[in-house]
């Protein structure tokens, strides 16, 4: 019996191991799943040890533009591209165009959005399935190894 | 001496008396000299070997004799036995140089203009020594000979039957033969037994056997092979006693296999043409390999430089071409080696003899086709790689689920996205959108290579690289070519029919469309022809069997280094795709775009 248990642990262990996935992958399936509370969760542990932690920053506007959280989004916009412009990793650094671009084009579309259109799509950010509009962003800086800059686990959050 | 080798051949052998020891070096002198003749080559390689292995002996001899005075004195009794093999072998040194000088003597083109290797090729000599002791008799089969026992002076041969002359012998029977050296002449004899299929029902043995005898004769002056065959009834079957049946003279030239220096392919059609091909080896391909050691050496005959010209919407018109590939031989043809085809479906027809040669004709589908030249030396076939090469695999399957996924996404998009999303969705769309490659979704493009495990695309002209990707250095998987009913296109084009077809779909505002266009590169001409049809289907103004000469028009046009219009249409559906978040190798998998996943 004791050997039964020593294996059944073992194999667990293996498993874990086996499935071990990247924070941007954990994030995103989150998301995809639907538990963006929680990705909020995450971005505000991040940013109380560091405000200026681009990963909060990122995952913060993420999860108010899901929400149409109109009212918060142009200043995390301006945040995110206060911070994103003086990171220097080089995969940061070379998305970084692109997502400035889209920054960019977000806040058009804050100026074409309607009080009716902001409740219609308000309805929508419970539905799962949808990709992160900066996942590719948030991907690069883990490649860069942002993702580690607080102190804090994430996975002892998940 | 009995011994059976198979069911069907019992062996019997003799041998010869052995010859003196001068004779071991006429026997050298003959198998080499043989080697010479047979190739019409008059090298002093040959003599120049004998010399060189008399002054070895006579070096040996030389260290024996100081050896035995060291230890046994100046008076011991074997002195006189080792001074005596001193003289000979000196006496066949002397004999040996000068033969050798009787050689050089010929080969000198000033003294003698007519004989000599005034006319060899400059690796005459490397080419005798690559022969071997191997001799076809014409008629007859191939006579194998040992290396001669320099104590016995004693020769073992075979002699592979391949000829029907001989009565009831089964062909490929081996017949062992053993011999020895008089003189310049190398006397071979030996017999098999064949047994026949009619039983003794009294003693239930064969009721005739055959008994093959022959005497092989060879010298300097004669390289042939004289002998007789007899059938002789088995002195084992009652009432008979060993008569002869049938008597058959054999009386036959000895040449040698010729071997095969290089394949040479050529075409008037290829590109950089003719490919020499190495000969006696065989040449591998592998369609999957990078750059710069290439798939391997091959002929190439792009799709273009085959097609007759016509309206550009209209099915392709195969001109009728051929191929040639001539074998270079180390000497003039004796015996008729053996072409195949054995990779490709052609006609093979086969042409001169002198030099030896072949036609590839009727070639209607891409792939490689590789023809073997067999002279039977004793070396794998030369081989020649003929590369058609592929496109990407047929993905007309894959687009017509796409185009059902593309429907599902298009009916649910504003149900499920809010602004931010759709426009983000939609800019993604654009054709060289960083957001397009980036992260684990690829948005709204195909990428990597479309391929057939059974009908691989060839990666050196079917790059999945693109102009943009080779600026940046950093290759997307944007730029390979697929087959599309039955056409060569690039994935590019793909990828904007699928989208153009969406978003017409979609129908969004038009002020959101504009957005999405807003920063970055505007789709190029091509770009939007595909776009077009795109939405011309999602609009119902064209059907599914309209596209095919759409799709004509969209292979001819923008394209870096002409590569759609050069590789051949493929006819084998797609096996590689992955789902956009399985997709991790740009050069073995082929992924559509990654919205078409997120309807599931």
């Amino acid at each position: 019996m004791k050997w039964l248990i020593i294996l059944f642990c073992l194999s667990l262990l293996c498993a874990q191991t086996v499935q071990e996935t990247s924070f941007s992958e954990d994030i995103d399936k989150l998301w995809i799943e639907g538990h963006k509370d929680k990705v909020l969760e995450i971005a505000q542990q991040r940013l109380k040890l560091d405000p200026n932690d681009i990963v909060g920053l990122l995952l913060k506007l993420e999860y108010e533009m899901a929400f149409v959280k109109i009212d918060d989004i142009p200043a995390s916009l301006t945040r995110v591209e206060e911070v994103g412009s003086k990171i220097t990793g080089p995969n940061f650094k070379e998305t970084w165009p692109e997502a400035q671009s889209l920054i960019s084009i977000f806040r058009e579309v804050l100026r074409h959005y309607t009080r009716k259109q902001i409740e219609i799509d308000r309805k929508k950010a419970s539905i799962p399935g949808k990709p992160m509009l900066f996942l590719f962003l948030l991907e690069a800086a883990e490649r860069d190894g942002l993702q580690q800059q607080p102190p804090l686990n994430t996975r002892v959050l998940l | 001496m009995e011994r059976l080798c198979n069911p069907w051949l019992d062996l019997r052998a003799s041998f010869m008396h052995a010859g003196s020891r001068t004779s071991l070096a006429f026997a050298f002198l003959l198998l080499i000299s043989l080697r010479v003749a047979a190739l019409d080559m008059s090298g002093c390689a040959a003599q120049q070997f004998v010399v060189d292995s008399w002054k070895s002996r006579v070096k040996s001899d030389e260290d024996a004799i100081q050896r035995l005075k060291q230890s046994q004195g100046e008076n011991s009794p074997s002195l006189s036995v080792l001074n005596a093999t001193l003289q000979m072998d000196e006496k066949s040194l002397d004999q040996a140089n000068a033969q050798l000088a009787e050689c050089q003597k010929l080969a000198n083109p000033d003294s003698s203009p007519q004989i000599g290797s005034k006319n060899l090729p400059p690796n005459s000599n490397v080419a005798v020594s690559s022969f071997g002791n191997e001799f076809e008799i014409p008629g007859l089969g191939t006579l194998r000979l040992g290396k001669p026992d320099p104590r016995t002076h004693k020769i073992g041969a075979t002699l592979m039957v391949g000829t029907d002359q001989l009565q009831n012998m089964p062909r490929n029977s081996i017949l062992d033969m053993s011999g020895d050296l008089q003189g310049t002449t190398l006397n071979l004899r030996g017999s098999t037994v064949t047994k026949g299929n009619y039983l003794d029902f009294d003693h239930e043995v064969p009721s005739y056997e055959y008994t093959l005898s022959i005497e092989c004769l060879l010298d300097q002056q004669h390289a042939r092979l004289d002998g007789t065959a007899s059938l002789v009834k088995s002195e084992r079957f009652r009432k008979d006693r060993g008569t002869t049946i049938q008597r058959v003279a054999i009386g036959a030239p000895i040449t040698q296999p010729c071997s095969v220096l290089s394949l040479a392919a050529s075409s008037d059609h290829a590109f950089r043409s003719p490919q020499i091909f190495e000969g006696g080896r065989s040449i591998p391909f592998s369609p999957s390999a990078a750059s710069p050691s290439g798939p391997g050496p091959h002929l190439a005959i792009f799709f273009k430089a085959v097609l007759t010209d016509g309206p550009v919407d209209q099915p392709f018109t195969i001109q009728d071409f051929t191929v040639v590939v001539r074998a270079n031989l180390a000497c003039a043809p004796r015996s008729k080696g053996e072409w195949k085809l054995v990779s490709g479906v052609a006609n093979l027809v086969v042409g001169s003899t002198d030099p030896p040669s072949v036609e590839l004709r009727n070639l209607r589908e891409g792939g490689l086709y590789k023809i073997t030249y067999d002279v039977h030396d004793g070396k794998p076939p030369s081989e020649a790689n003929i590369l058609l090469p592929l496109a990407g695999a047929e993905v007309k399957d894959r687009m017509l689920a796409d185009i059902r996924a593309a429907n599902q996404y298009a009916e649910s998009f504003d149900k499920k996205q809010n602004w931010f999303e759709q426009v983000t969705f939609l800019r993604s769309f654009q054709r060289y959108s960083g957001l397009a490659t980036m992260g684990t979704w690829t948005y709204g493009n195909y990428r990597g290579r479309p391929d057939s495990a059974i009908n691989p695309t060839v990666w050196l002209y079917n790059g999945v690289s693109d102009n943009i990707v080779i600026k940046k250095l950093q290759p997307t998987g944007l730029g390979a070519v697929a087959t599309w009913y039955g056409i060569p296109v690039r994935v590019a084009k793909l990828s904007n029919f699928i989208v153009g077809y969406t978003v017409q779909k979609i129908r969004v505002p038009t002020w959101m469309q504009g957005l999405a266009q807003w920063v970055g590169t505007p789709n190029d001409a091509s770009g939007n022809d595909s776009w077009s049809a795109g939405v011309d289907l999602a609009k119902n103004k064209i059907k599914m069997s309209d596209l095919k000469p759409i799709i004509m028009k969209l292979r001819l046009e923008t394209d870096d280094h002409q590569k759609t219009v050069n590789l051949w249409p493929n006819p084998a559906l797609v096996d590689n795709f992955k789902v956009p978040n399985k997709f991790t190798d740009i050069n073995r998998q082929f992924t559509h775009a990654g919205f078409l996943s997120w309807v599931n």
